[in-house]
């Protein structure tokens, strides 16, 4: 029986087909997969499927895929409940509080903040003692400043050139982000030796990254 | 036109599933009941203060306020509840209870997940005996026979295993919390990161390999031998290896052993079991022991096991088949509806709702069935094509 990994589209695609490999992993399907969105390794020891990475956290949940490779930063706001077994180490990047020159922290009333995270922004403001309102936004969370509907946004940062970009400044860092490695609660009791035999190589390779640099 | 949809998490059941589920449960019920155990209603509404061991926010409950202004809360357990009417009614104990019936849990919204549940249980209240535990191990076993063609696999735990490993590494109880939490969740990043402070210690070792005892129980022990435990730690391994050796002899049965498990509820105190199948993220069973639980309704403690079943589950994995009855029928005239009764009162029939003979006759070959009418005589009489020539 293969193991079902649930692979997170887009930016880490590439950096975790690397440590994949590094690992062992025949990742050339995966390299060449053209639109299609179900991957099976040669030796059938694994499938991927790629997906959003809300929607991997709501695989991993039902239980349809036995692990899932996501950001930490979805599986705090969607109060990720499966066994969070490995930190990948990629995908770095951070949440910060940016906003426009003028913005003042500390100023009379209740800030308006845009964000995608609407319950990690929620649980950082109460942290502070302060009661915000949080407007949920889909993309390009840097215009809500910039265009008047929040006072500031929290979102996450790889390098801070977007924001630069847009004339916006950081002005608190929050909570750090990095790709993880999930697996289902009962596939780990049906499947320990599988996966860890994985894990294990995959912190391996990790380590010596980390030597490395 | 009147609103049509659902609420959200909520379900209609109809059909061979329902069928399926109302057979599971009424032989659930049955096997319970010959065995003495007093069947408990507990209303679905309860006042919300049942359930102060819950952290209700997290869970997602349906509350509501009654005349007075009480909050109410629709049950998310039915554990509770029962821990309350034993508080309340001189119950004469030690006793065995059980109860079917519906709980609610607001799940994530557009989840696929269902926020009312059927759930059957136990209660052995009373019984400090071992005993408690294996009856509701062996009513796993012999429902598992039945219904899920023995593919349920018995997972034991204890709810004291974690604190006897850290009451001896540090008297810091936010820090236990922390270390439990993470190991519970198997969040190994921050697990690493808090026992990282033991690093120096002997223990550290155990603490690394700890998320990872679980599992063939030859296989957990042959790895704890490798580690020299606390003296309570060492104890419960020694029941629990105890009580595996018992549960093999049943049927069929996998044991696993699981030293980093929460226990199902925080209020558990002894051995914790759980129950699942391969092709199920949920577990079907749960249950353990939890022998303070009383004490926060009423003044005394009382030693208590206790088990939740998963009929939505059984009801999805069952493979018992529930066929409709084959019945003969009968056609009948209104004004012979007293021969009809005394008719029933013998033989086994369903009764024709057909207006006259001939679509009674059809109704009947289409279900395979035969069908028979009253003759003037009052004579059951046989229904067959010759009689409509």
């Amino acid at each position: 029986m293969s193991l079902k990994i649930a692979l997170t589209k887009g930016r880490i695609e590439e950096p975790v087909i690397e440590l994949l490999t590094a690992a062992g992993v025949d990742c050339e399907p995966l390299k060449n997969k053209k639109r299609k969105l179900i991957i099976n390794t040669p030796d059938e020891e694994y499938q991927f499927i790629l997906a959003k990475g809300p929607d991997v956290t709501t695989y991993l949940n039902s239980g349809v895929v036995d692990i899932g490779i996501v950001g930490s930063d979805i599986l705090t706001e969607h109060r990720n409940e499966q066994y969070e077994l490995l930190d990948l180490g990629i995908g770095k990047c951070q949440f910060v509080l940016a906003s426009t020159t003028d913005f003042e922290i500390n100023k009379e009333g209740r800030r308006v903040i845009g964000t995608k995270y609407p319950l990690i922004t929620q649980n950082y403001f109460e942290s502070l003692g302060q009661d915000v309102e949080v407007i949920k936004i889909e993309g390009s969370v840097e215009l809500a400043p910039l265009i008047g509907l929040a006072d500031a946004i929290v979102d996450i940062t790889e390098t801070g050139t977007t924001l630069k970009e847009n004339n916006l400044f950081i002005y608190d860092y929050l909570d750090k982000v990095s790709t993880r490695f999930v697996v289902n609660r009962m596939s780990l009791k049906q499947k320990a030796r599988e996966i860890y035999s994985l894990v294990d190589k995959l912190e391996k390779v990790i380590q010596n990254k980390e030597l490395k640099k | 036109m009147h609103k049509v949809n659902l609420p959200l998490g909520t379900r209609d059941g109809f059909g061979k599933r329902e069928s399926k589920k109302y057979h599971i449960k009424t032989e659930i019920e049955r096997r319970l009941l010959e065995n003495n155990f007093m069947k408990v209603s507990t209303p679905l509404l309860e006042h919300k203060e049942v359930f102060a061991e819950f952290d209700l926010k997290q869970m997602g409950t349906y509350q509501l306020l009654d005349s007075n202004d009480d909050s109410l809360i629709l049950r998310p357990d039915l554990t509770l509840p029962l821990a309350r009417f034993l508080a309340t009614n001189n119950v004469k104990l030690p006793q065995k209870f059980y109860y079917v019936g519906e709980r609610f849990n607001i799940s994530k919204a557009l989840s696929g997940k269902y926020n009312q549940m059927t759930q059957a249980g136990i209660e052995i209240v009373g019984y400090p005996s071992i005993r408690a535990e294996l009856e509701c191990m062996l009513l796993i076993n012999q429902i598992s026979t039945e219904f899920l063609q023995g593919k349920v696999q018995i997972e034991l735990g204890h709810a004291q295993f974690a604190n006897s490993i850290l009451d001896v590494l540090t008297q810091d109880k936010f820090l236990k919390e922390k270390i439990k939490t993470e190991l519970f969740r198997k969040n190994m990043p921050k697990y690493l990161a808090y026992i990282s402070i033991f690093k120096d210690k002997k223990e550290f070792e155990f603490l690394e390999k700890w998320p990872r005892l679980f599992g063939n129980i030859s296989w957990v022990l042959r790895k704890i031998k490798e580690y020299e435990l606390p003296e309570k730690a060492q104890q419960i391994i020694n029941e629990l290896t105890q009580v595996t050796s018992w549960l093999e002899q049943l049927p069929k049965q996998k044991v696993l052993l699981d030293l980093s498990v929460a226990p199902p509820q925080n209020y558990y105190t002894g051995i914790t079991f759980k129950g699942f199948i391969e092709s199920n993220s949920e577990y079907v069973f749960s249950g353990g022991r939890y022998d303070q639980l009383l004490e926060n309704f009423q003044e005394q403690a009382e030693p208590a096991v206790g088990m939740g079943i998963d009929l939505e589950i059984l009801a999805d994995f069952s493979t018992v088949s529930v066929q409709r009855r084959e019945k003969d029928l009968l056609y009948y005239q209104p004004e012979q509806l007293g021969m009809v009764n005394k008719i029933l009162n013998k033989h086994k029939f369903e009764l024709s709702m057909e207006a006259d003979l001939r679509k009674a006759f059809l109704a009947a070959h289409k279900q395979n069935a035969e069908l028979y009418k009253i003759d003037e005589g009052g004579n059951l009489q046989n229904v067959t094509e010759d009689c409509f020539d």
